[in-house]
This record gives structure tokens, sequence and C-alpha cells, in this order.
């Protein structure tokens, strides 16, 4: 058995990892190395991206193989909606760890704000009875757009771009955390696939938060990836559970609540 | 509700909707890049009902897992190819696989060997790859090919070209970091 080597010599075999051309006992070593090393995971995918053109992209797979694997997904547990979205949706609009950070710190920030929220949140929704049928109309007409492109693509591409606002919304405990991305032209996501599911006759409310004030934005008839629309900026968000159809006035405790991190 | 037409969505896009269990967003990557794959997968492997199964293999996984692959760490393409890659050598130096390999390569051998510049078959790109090619030494290039369209590790290579086992896990590095320099334009925005 052969002694470990030490990172210049396991720099060495990067090319041959890629290509796999690494004996099994290598290619474990390699494998522990890039959980330790970013930049030796870098140079890996650069050398597989260069290896990646070096293959015939002028072909067509032979006819069948579709055919073939489209019948195997029709036997297969699929279940549409089930929770994998989630881990997709992260893994593709992760942006780097820098901005990882900063939605951790805005959570950890929005936790005593959140507390006193909850203590007022009850008394100082403004009613609005009237502007609540109209918006509910105008998001049906919203999400019926949107439809056609698939919301939950368009909420990842939206949490890609470093321009757009995220919010961190979370439960008193935290142990509940949903996200807003909201764009500069008002259009608005709110990902909430993990909210727990309800209860029949029941649904989510979501509120924008404007200084002392609250504003319905629209109904979560379960959890999953929406999308809305705001006129103006928010200071922050909150989710209630109500009765279905919403209400004018919120008289409870929020799910999750957030605020918005100031630019 | 129908699905939605996915044939200007993005590759992360598409894999974003497959997570979703959306059947189209799967059928356009496979339109995208199942060429790509099979082709690989044909040359390494130098077996139709073989290949067929690997790219079968590589198209149900996405399926299954689409959360392995991660936008930040390279393109779909390249995830896919390297996924095909890796399952092709898992059978190519299987036990049972060893006598095929050795039929393959004795009539590559009468074919005069690999040839990187003609595995390139996107006139497009082509241009490009074969003037990076060019840009290499002989070792390089003969070590890339034969490990990477050939299927052997750094040290066949090094048995086959009468060379020392250090000097051929040089060159390959070398080599593939020589082409990213000339390629990169096309790494980095050429291919979705």
């Amino acid at each position: 058995m052969t002694s470990p080597r030490d990172d210049a010599a396991l720099d060495e075999l990067l090319g041959a990892f890629a290509l796999d051309a690494v004996d099994a006992q290598e290619a474990e070593e390699i494998e522990r190395y890039l959980q330790r090393s970013p930049r030796a995971r870098a140079e890996v995918a650069a050398h597989r991206e260069v290896a990646a053109l070096l293959v015939a992209t002028g072909s067509d797979a032979p006819s069948g193989v579709w055919e073939r694997i489209s019948g195997s997904l029709d036997g297969g547990p699929v279940a549409p909606e089930a929770p994998r979205l989630g881990a997709t949706v992260r893994a593709i609009g992760d942006a780097p760890s820098a901005r990882r950070s900063v939605s951790l710190r805005l959570a950890v920030a929005v936790t005593g704000a959140a507390a006193a929220l909850v203590a007022v949140f009850g008394i100082q929704v403004a009613r609005q009875g009237d502007e609540l049928d109209a918006q509910h109309e105008e998001l049906a007409a919203l999400d019926l757009r949107l439809a056609e492109r698939d919301v939950a693509i368009l909420a990842a591409q939206a949490r890609q771009d470093p321009t757009n606002r995220v919010t961190v919304l979370s439960s008193e405990d935290e142990d509940l955390v949903v996200t807003t991305v909201m764009g500069d032209d008002g259009q608005g996501f709110l990902l909430a696939e993990n909210l727990p599911e309800l209860a029949v006759g029941r649904s989510y409310q979501l509120w924008g938060i404007v200084d002392d004030r609250t504003v319905s934005l629209g109904l979560l008839q379960e959890p999953g990836v929406v999308a809305f629309h705001v006129d103006g900026p928010m200071d922050g968000y909150a989710i209630t559970e109500e009765v279905a159809g919403g209400v004018a006035t919120s008289e409870q405790v929020p799910t999750v609540v957030g605020l918005t991190e100031a630019r | 509700m129908a699905e939605p037409s996915y044939a200007d969505a993005s590759d992360a896009a598409l894999v974003v909707a497959v997570g979703r269990y959306h059947e189209g967003a799967l059928a356009e990557a496979y339109r995208r890049h199942a060429g790509a794959v099979h082709a690989l997968a044909r040359r390494l492997l130098a077996d139709a009902t073989l290949a067929e199964e690997v790219v079968q293999e590589v198209f149900l996984r996405l399926w299954h897992a689409p959360e392995r692959f991660d936008p930040d760490r390279g393109s779909l393409r390249s995830y896919l190819l390297a996924q095909t890659h890796g399952r092709a050598i898992d059978l190519i130096r299987a036990e049972s696989s060893r006598r095929r390999r050795e039929e393959r390569d004795h009539q590559r051998t009468a074919d005069a060997g690999y040839d990187l510049e003609h595995e390139v078959l996107d006139l497009a790109v082509a241009d490009r790859v074969g003037a990076a090619l060019a840009v290499l030494a002989d070792g390089e290039r003969r070590a890339i090919e034969l490990a990477y369209l050939g299927g052997y590790t750094y040290r066949e290579v090094a048995v086959m070209l009468g060379e020392p086992e250090g000097t051929i896990k040089s060159r390959i590095r070398a080599g593939l970091r020589k082409l990213r320099g000339e390629l990169d334009d096309l790494v980095a925005g050429g291919v979705r």
C-alpha cells in the first residue's frame, strides 16, 4: 500500500483525474482532496469543460433511446410537485458563498425585529377589503401569464440575479424559513415549499410590510413557489394562515416574517 | 396543465424543471446533449448497444437526481459528458469487457489510432479546437487522446508510449491547461 500523497502530488494528478485516467485508490484520495480544496475542484471542473469540447457535437442520438427513457419515466414513482424541487432550486439558485452568508446574516438580524412584529401585527393591519379582491384578480391573471414559462423556473432565475433583493422570512423559533425574491420591476417570487401543509378550508396569505402598515399580496393555497407583484418597495413580508379566500385584516400571529435588508 | 416550451430555457432552468418532474425539460436536455453523450459513449465503448445503454442511464440519472448537477461547477454538457465518461470507463475496465477492448484497440491500430481533430464534428467548434490542439506538443496531445478517448489510465498510457508515469500525468495536466487557455471563450460562453 502506498503512502498518502501531499497536495503537490495530488495537484499533478488533477488532469488525469478529470479524464478518469487514475486508478481507484488515487481517485478516492483525490475525491477527499477536492472536498477540502476549492481551487482543486475548480481546476477539475475546468479540465472537464475543456474535455467536453473534444467530443463530437454534430451527431444525433440514435432513434429509440428517448422512447425507452420516456417509457421508463412513466413506470417510476413520479409525483408532480414532490418536495425534491426544493433541493433543485437551491442547487440552481445558490449564489456564491458570499451571498449565502448575507442571507444568513439577514436571518439573524431579522430575528429581533420579527419578535416585535409578531406582537403588533394583529392590530396594525390596514383595512383594505376592496383592494383585496382587485389584488386577487390581478394575482390570478399574473399567474396565468407566468404559467406558460413555469413559475419555478423564473423564480430560480430571479434568485440567480444579484440585483434582486432576497428577504428571509422565519418563524419565531426560526425552525421555519422561507424566502422572497424581488426585482426592481416589482415582480416577486415567494419560495415557500417548506411551509406546513394546510388543513382543508385554510390558506396562507402573503403580506407586504410598509412602515407600520401591511398590505395583502395574495393567497397561497398550498406550500410551493408562487409569483406576486408589488407597486412599491416593501420593508418586509409576512405570511399568516387564514381561512380559504383570505381576509382583509389579519388577527393571526404570522407563521413567518422577515424584514428586507436595506441597500 | 400543459408543460411550457423549454426551447429557449437555459440549461440551468431545464434542470430546475426536471426537478419538478417536467418530462418536457428532460426531453429538451436530451435534444441538446444526447448526440454528444452518445458520440462519447460510442467512441469509448465501440459497442452500439452498450453506448445506448449508457445514454439511457445518464439521462435517467439526471431525471432521478437533478440536484447532483451544480451549475456553479460547470455546464450541463460537461456534467453529462463526465457522467458518460465515468460510466463508460467503468464498463471498459470491467473484466467482461477486456476482450471487446482488445478487439477495439486492434481495429484502431489498423485505423492509425485516435485523432482528436476528427472527433469534433461541430464545424464552428472544430476549427477552434483544431487550432488549439495545434498548440499542444505531440506528447501532450497523444497523452490526452489515449486517456480521454482511449479510456486508459495514465499508467497504461505511460507503458504504451514508453515514458515515465510522472511525465504522462504532467503532460495531461499541462495539455488541458493549454487547451483551456486557447478555448476559454468557448468554455465560458459558447456552450450552454
